[in-house]
């Protein structure tokens, strides 16, 4: 790892929400909520306006509106966020190929081999916001430091448009009293168990002795006493360095909770459909399938099962993922479902031994091409026919490049 | 914004390097000059790379798709502003 490392994290300021008030001047300066195309879905992004109200990602639309009467919805445009997310990737990579792509709007770039070509790390960060804001018209708040905690801790201090520095001298003095919740990485339960300890702040973090941390936390606990002190290692991936991913999944929030079976089904369906295309798309298949169901009262569980071989076939996945809904008895009515294959072999591809497996692997490679070509579920199952398939809208965490999961709330 | 699927006429500019730009559209009998171009973006349905554009007129916004695998321009949506 190189010594004095430069690292700097780009955040788009209300990424959705502030494209859309880009595509349509009656938004701007207007409290905006961004919002799937289901009936019920919760609010994904939105306007600084609107936050000003109160208004928070997460949020359904009956709170927020209660929070903002004069509050605008507008339904997402997945396809108009990705084109725009690339495109900005495509500027970070001009000025340093180390660029992970972090989420749809975030994104780390190690800038340490740039300096000599393009100045110094706050003049890279202002090049990089005025393209942004030429290109687009949007603006996005850019931490600089030594490594990526830092720097996604330094942009999250200015927001809106902003530009914060942590240098390696200021960070002792930045950490001694920074709450430990601001650390990106340290979650509620987390912060539950430090509290524990009388740990509030980083500072009195960093200064916990670590043999305890380490009995509690295990491996963790050695990370959050260098999280205490503003250490990190942690390189900055490209994508095409990324560790192969893990899982592909879909869930999906439905317009009104169900409980006949046959409605059921025909979402588990269409879900493993969409994951059985994306893995065939990426060459992996999974030898475990995970089915995860939300009741309205928001209790969420998950139940999986191995199977002999491993697939990517959309037909194997849903018998499965019927498998596993037939051994439940559910207790209300299904708000989500998701579907996920894991466990997975990577480029693994082989023709099928017997006819019938044969048969349907050719099936389902012609179906392939044929959604390839005029758009997905062209082609589908019968019982999928006259059903809106895959029209919501994605979550932030979502990756506009590689196999990733799709949570489609 | 009121979703649409209406084949319409569009004059537009193909500059070299600069992109498309709409100038003009007939929808039915109006004839709408884009007087900005507020925003666009690319997508694909299957094989075919579609161009989008967010354009106003003097009252209204628009948005107009150049589907480039056939040439057709069409109206998707309107909001009178």
């Amino acid at each position: 790892m190189a010594e004095n490392r430069i690292i700097l994290h780009i955040d788009m300021n209300a990424f959705f929400a502030s494209v859309e008030q880009q595509s349509n001047p009656a938004l701007q300066g207007k409290p905006v909520a961004v919002i799937g195309a289901a009936k019920r879905t919760i609010i994904t992004t939105c306007s600084y306006e609107a936050r000003a109200f109160g208004v928070r990602t997460g949020m359904n639309s009956w709170e927020a509106r209660q929070k903002c009467p004069e509050l605008i919805f507008v339904v997402g445009n997945n396809k108009k966020y990705s084109y725009t997310s690339k495109q900005i990737i495509a500027i970070m990579r001009e000025y340093t190929p180390l660029v992970e792509v972090f989420s749809i709007d975030e994104a780390f770039l190690d800038v340490t081999g740039s300096l000599s070509l393009f100045g110094s790390a706050e003049e890279i960060s202002r090049m990089i916001k005025e393209r942004i804001r030429e290109r687009f018209g949007l603006t996005c708040s850019v931490g600089i430091a030594p490594n990526k905690l830092l720097a996604k801790l330094a942009s999250d201090m200015q927001k809106p448009d902003g530009l914060t520095v942590i240098a390696p001298d200021q960070v002792a003095r930045v950490m001694e009293r920074l709450p430990i919740q601001q650390l990106c990485g340290i979650g509620a339960k987390t912060q539950q168990q430090l509290a524990a300890f009388g740990i509030r702040t980083c500072g009195e973090l960093a200064r916990f002795p670590v043999d305890i941390l380490r009995k509690k936390f295990g491996v963790t606990g050695e990370r959050l006493h260098y999280m205490g002190l503003g250490v990190d290692d942690a390189p900055v991936v490209p994508e095409e360095e990324a560790e192969e991913v893990k899982s592909v999944g879909h869930s999906t929030t439905l317009d009104a909770d169900l409980c006949q079976r046959s409605e059921i089904l025909a979402v588990l369906l269409q879900l493993s459909e969409m994951v059985g295309r994306r893995a065939r798309k990426y060459r992996v298949t999974g030898k475990t399938v995970t089915l995860t169901i939300r009741y309205p009262d928001f209790t969420t569980f998950s139940r999986q099962m191995s199977r002999a071989a491993p697939t990517n076939n959309s037909d194997e996945i849903y018998r499965d993922a019927v498998q596993l809904l037939d051994q439940l008895e559910l207790a209300q009515p299904v708000r989500l479902l998701g579907v996920r294959i894991t466990n997975l072999t990577h480029q693994a591809e082989q023709l099928p031994l017997f006819e019938n497996e044969r048969k349907k692997a050719l099936v389902a490679s012609a179906m392939d091409c044929l959604n390839n070509r005029f758009g997905d579920f062209s082609v589908t199952y019968g019982t999928l026919l006259g059903k809106e398939c895959g029209a919501k809208v994605i979550s932030p965490a979502w990756k506009p490049e590689g196999v990733r999961n799709v949570n489609a709330d | 914004m009121q979703r649409l699927s209406d084949s319409v006429r569009v004059a537009a500019i193909f500059a070299p390097g600069s992109g498309i730009r709409p100038v003009w559209f007939e929808w039915g009998r109006k004839k709408c000059c884009v007087t900005r171009l507020a925003y666009c973006w690319k997508d694909a349905l299957g094989g075919a790379t579609r161009l989008h554009f967010a354009v106003c007129d003097d009252s209204n916004l628009y948005e107009l798709m150049y589907d480039t695998s056939d040439q057709n321009w069409t109206l998707m949506g309107v909001e009178e502003q």
